[in-house]
Formats: C-alpha cells, sequence, structure tokens
C-alpha cells in the first residue's frame, strides 16, 4: 500500500485538486452556473438512484465496443502483417490507406446507419473501422521495421511460415503494434460515443444525451463521472495486457 | 564430405551492382578446418559469411557446398550473429529450444529441455539462467547461449561472425578456449567452422587455416596453413618466434593494405577535386 502511494500518490493528487476546484466553483464562490454545474453533492445523491439504468448503459456499450475492437485488433494486424511482409502488395496499397487513414470515420456515420439493417451493426462497422486503419497503419509499420537480422536468425534455422509469424515477425512488431492498438482503443471510445448520438436507446454516451435534452445536468455529470471511471478502468485493463505481453521489453 | 569451394567468387549487393565487395575469392575449405577471416573492417568478411550460409544470392558455379550451390540459408550451416543471436522476446533457454524444435522435430519437449540443458553446462552455464531474458543476462552470458545453440544444432558447418568481438579480454579468451575444445571434440566428424576476426591474435589461437582478404572488390592476399603440429597455443602466441614472426607479418599484411587503401582513397579524392576545378573552370 505504501508503495503504491508512493508510485501513485501523484494521481490522487491530481483528483483531489479537480474535485476540491469544482467544489471552489461551485458551492464555495457560486462562480459556476448552477443549472449547468449542479453541486457535487446534488450529482451523487441524485445519480446513485440511476446506477442501475447507468449499468444497463454500460453493458450496452460495452458491447459494442469489445465486438468492434477486437475485431479492428484481429483484422488490422492480419492485414497489416501480410501487407507489411509483401513489399510489393505493400507499394500498390500504401498510398490508399494513408487516403482512407485521413477521412474522418464520424462523417460515414449516416452512411452506415442507411446501409446498415441494424444501428448495431452500423454502430459496430463504424467503431471498428474507426480503430482498424491505424492499427493496420501501424502494423504495416512495425513489421517493416523489424531488424532484418531476427529474420535472417529465423531463416537460418528453416522456421516454416506459421511458426515464424507467431514466434518471430508479431513479437517483434509487438511493441509498436501495442502502440497503434492503445491510440485504436481511444479513438473507437469516441467513435461508440458518436454512434451512439445517433439511433441508440441505451449506452454511456446515449445517457448524457438523453438526460442533457431534459436539462437534467446533474444527471449528465454523474454520467460523466461513471464513464470516466469505465475508461480508467479499461485503460487499467489495457496497460496490464501491454505489460504483460511487452515484459521482455523491461528489465528487471 | 563437407567441403566448402569458393571458385572465382564474386558479388556485388542487389542494391548496388556497380560496387563489386568481392572480387574473385578462389578457396577450399576441407570438412573439420577451422578457418579464420581477417581483413581491413569492411573489406567483405561479412559478406563472404553471409553467401556461405545462403542469406545473399551467389552465383550457381562460384560456390559450392559438397558440391551443390548454396540457394537458401539451411541448418545445415548455422551462423552465430555477433548481436542478434538471441531472440529478445524468448527466455535464454527457449532460443535454444526453439532452434532445437526445427532440426529435431521428432523430439518432445522434455528431450529438447534436456539437450538444451547439456549444452549449457557444456558452454559454463548456470541452470537458472535458462529462465532468464536475454537482456537480464550479461553480454558473456548472451554470446555463451548464442554458441550452445549453434552448438546444440549439431551442423556440419559453423559460421561466426566476429562472436566475441565485444568481450572483455578474459571472457573472450575462456570462450575461444571453450570452441576450440567443442570443435576438437567431433573428432573425424570435427564441424567445418567460418570465424571472421579482426583480431590476428584470436585467428592464431583458433585456426587451422588463417586466410586474409584485400580491400574491396576483395581477393584473397594471403593464406596461412598450421599443421596440427605447428598449431599455435595460448601460452606460445608470445614466445615462440615462429608464432611472433607469423603474428607480425599478418599484421603487417593488413596494415600495408590499410595504408594503400587510404592512399587510394586520398587519390581519388584529389583526382576528383581536380576534375571539379576544371570544370568550374570551363563555364567561366
Ligand atoms: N546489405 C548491404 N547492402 C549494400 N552494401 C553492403 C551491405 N552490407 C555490406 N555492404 C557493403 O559491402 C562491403 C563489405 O561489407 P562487410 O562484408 O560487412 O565487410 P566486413 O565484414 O569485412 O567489415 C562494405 O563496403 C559495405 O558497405
Ligand atoms: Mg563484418
Amino acid at each position: 500500500m505504501s508503495k503504491f502511494l508512493k508510485n501513485r500518490g501523484g494521481t490522487i493528487l491530481i483528483g483531489v485538486g479537480i474535485v476540491l476546484f469544482y467544489i471552489l466553483m461551485t458551492d464555495v464562490t457560486h462562480i459556476a452556473d448552477p443549472f449547468l454545474f449542479p453541486s457535487l453533492s446534488v450529482v451523487l445523491t441524485n445519480g446513485v438512484g440511476y446506477l442501475g439504468q447507468l449499468m444497463q448503459c454500460l453493458g450496452s456499450s460495452l458491447y459494442l465496443l469489445i465486438i468492434a475492437y477486437l475485431l479492428a485488433v484481429v483484422t488490422g494486424i492480419a492485414l497489416g502483417t501480410y501487407i507489411g511482409l509483401h513489399s510489393g502488395i505493400r507499394r500498390n496499397v500504401s498510398p490508399w490507406i494513408h487516403a482512407f487513414t485521413a477521412i474522418p470515420v464520424p462523417l460515414l456515420t449516416p452512411y452506415a446507419i442507411n446501409v446498415l439493417p441494424t444501428f448495431k451493426a452500423a454502430s459496430i462497422f463504424l467503431i471498428w473501422l474507426a480503430a482498424f486503419w491505424i492499427i493496420l497503419a501501424t502494423t504495416i509499420g512495425a513489421v517493416v521495421a523489424i531488424d532484418r537480422r531476427y529474420l535472417e536468425n529465423a531463416a537460418t534455422l528453416e522456421m516454416p511460415r506459421m511458426e515464424r509469424l507467431f514466434r518471430i515477425v508479431l513479437p517483434a512488431a509487438s511493441p509498436a503494434i501495442f502502440t497503434g492498438c492503445s491510440v485504436a482503443l481511444t479513438l473507437s471510445f469516441m467513435m461508440l460515443a458518436v454512434a451512439e448520438m445517433f439511433g441508440a436507446d441505451s449506452g454511456l454516451a446515449w445517457f448524457v444525451v438523453y438526460y442533457s435534452d431534459f436539462a437534467r445536468y446533474d444527471l449528465v455529470l454523474f454520467g460523466f463521472i461513471f464513464t470516466a471511471i469505465v475508461l480508467v478502468l479499461v485503460m487499467f485493463v489495457f496497460d496490464k495486457i501491454q505489460a504483460k505481453a511487452l515484459h521482455w521489453t523491461l528489465n528487471d | 564430405m563437407q567441403d566448402i569451394v569458393f571458385k572465382d567468387l564474386k558479388f556485388a549487393y542487389p542494391d548496388e551492382p556497380g560496387k563489386m565487395v568481392l572480387g574473385g575469392v578462389d578457396y577450399e575449405a576441407n570438412k573439420g578446418d577451422f578457418v579464420c577471416l581477417l581483413g581491413q573492417s569492411g573489406c567483405g568478411k561479412s559478406t563472404l559469411l553471409r553467401l556461405v550460409a545462403g542469406l545473399e544470392k551467389s552465383n550457381p558455379e562460384e560456390l559450392l557446398v559438397n558440391g551443390k550451390p548454396v540457394t537458401a540459408p539451411s541448418l545445415e550451416r548455422v551462423m552465430i550473429f555477433q548481436d542478434y543471436g538471441l531472440f529478445p522476446w524468448m527466455t535464454a533457454g527457449e532460443n535454444i529450444m526453439i532452434a532445437l524444435k526445427q532440426k529435431y522435430k521428432d523430439w518432445d519437449k522434455s528431450q529438447r529441455a534436456k539437450v538444451a540443458y547439456e549444452w549449457m553446462n557444456n558452454l559454463g552455464l548456470d541452470e537458472d539462467l535458462f529462465d532468464k531474458l536475454p537482456a537480464n543476462l550479461s553480454g558473456g552470458q548472451r554470446q555463451r547461449f548464442a554458441v550452445a545453440r549453434g552448438f546444440a544444432l549439431d551442423s556440419p558447418v559453423m559460421l561466426m561472425d566476429e562472436p566475441f568481438g565485444a568481450l572483455d579480454a578474459v571472457t573472450k579468451a575462456l570462450l575461444q578456449d571453450t570452441v576450440v575444445d567443442l570443435w576438437q571434440k567431433g573428432g573425424d566428424n570435427r564441424k567445418t567452422i567460418f570465424f571472421v576476426t579482426h583480431s590476428v591474435e584470436e585467428a592464431l589461437i583458433l585456426a587451422t587455416d588463417i586466410v586474409v582478404l584485400g580491400q574491396a572488390p576483395s581477393k584473397i592476399i594471403y593464406t596461412h596453413h598450421f599443421t596440427p603440429e605447428t598449431k599455435p597455443t595460448r601460452d606460445r602466441l608470445f614466445t615462440d618466434p615462429e608464432v611472433v614472426n607469423l603474428r607480425e607479418k599478418l599484421t603487417k599484411i593488413i596494415d600495408d593494405e590499410i595504408q594503400e587503401k587510404a592512399r587510394r582513397v586520398k587519390a581519388e579524392k584529389e583526382q576528383a577535386a581536380a576534375a571539379g576545378e576544371t570544370s568550374g573552370k570551363k563555364k567561366h
């Protein structure tokens, strides 16, 4: 515990600072508009009653997010590795990848919702797309940048293709791939929120938009805090997985 | 029969076809030879090794191993790399295991582990280093693992490119003796070893045959063969007058090449500068 405090004391201090600042701006000085920024005690007491609904929202958000994100990770890494290992294909498709990466995915929302049969399918498609390009692009870059000598070492061992892929190519590229996946995770959060603002009837972003229409800013704020905690937890899980996969890059 | 024959071997890297690196290397290594390659840096020693390994493409008539051209890398010609010999994402033990897995496909995991431990032992590596990551080993331990892996594969040809270049003198001497021991234990089935070094002393201690490459596009400018009787040992290196003479001779040959190259580069530069001046004058 004391070690945790030593390492993360600053994190806690910043959190306390933000809360104190909010209290200062609302309850103490009344500088902030009390309608848009209700007192923290009001937010918490009113919000607690909606926890059940929020948990349901969390379920539907995570459902979309996890399916779409995992799909993006698998397709992005698989295709990226393939393109990265084949320089001929890479030359021909790279300009297209750059072009597609430049399109802001939220702009495609109306198309996706109209073309795909259900809201769920459209959301998953959009979140997948938002995460896919960055994973694809970083994976290609990571595979291209693998030190030739590792591949040569594997070649002198006559390692079969599949084993070479899973034991050499992917581990060697994994540090950069993880960076891409981490950025993609943030992008898919954002795209999730955008998608939920269109046709959803549940979800964390939906909750916030729904209650802001009723001017219930206490619940809006409660939804924000809840979402923030969820994001921190998801990132924590991601960091744990990353630390485990990349343990070899850290010295004891 | 594991002869390696170079017949007027010429080579340029595909991305710089105009710049010949090897300008016709003629040599014949017999099975069980321990060949040390000497020569100034950039003369093509690593390139020669990479050609034998099959990592670069050679002309089919110009390089023959056992009478056959080298077409691709092979477990029959194992390479010990200087810094990239171990995959950093596997433990040191796994690095040996994965190599054994490619060579002995029918072995199970415990068999592979047993042989891996045996070779670690042969190289003087503690058993508890098996589960360490390469990053957490010393440079000497890493190189021992790389050598253990190479010998564990039991290939008839071993290629070593300055494997001990970055080690301290004591570790280096120990590893040199270990490698000579392991090689000699092979008896009539000794491996053929090609060993690149920039140290004349290292070559004298290890080699049955010393080969000196000239500047690029390089040819062989000197060879020396030791019989079992004339083979220098570490204690005779600085005392035996014949060995001392040979050492001085080799050092001088390499130094002369370096100076010759420096002269040539300087002359080329002057020529280029002179050409620049005249073309500059023409403009006026
Ligand atoms: N992959 C490569 N592509 C092009 N040129 C190379 C490559 N590797 C080495 N060379 C060139 O070939 C020459 C010989 O290099 P090398 O075999 O590494 O020499 P050495 O090992 O004797 O120091 C050098 O001029 C070097 O610049
Ligand atoms: Mg070299």
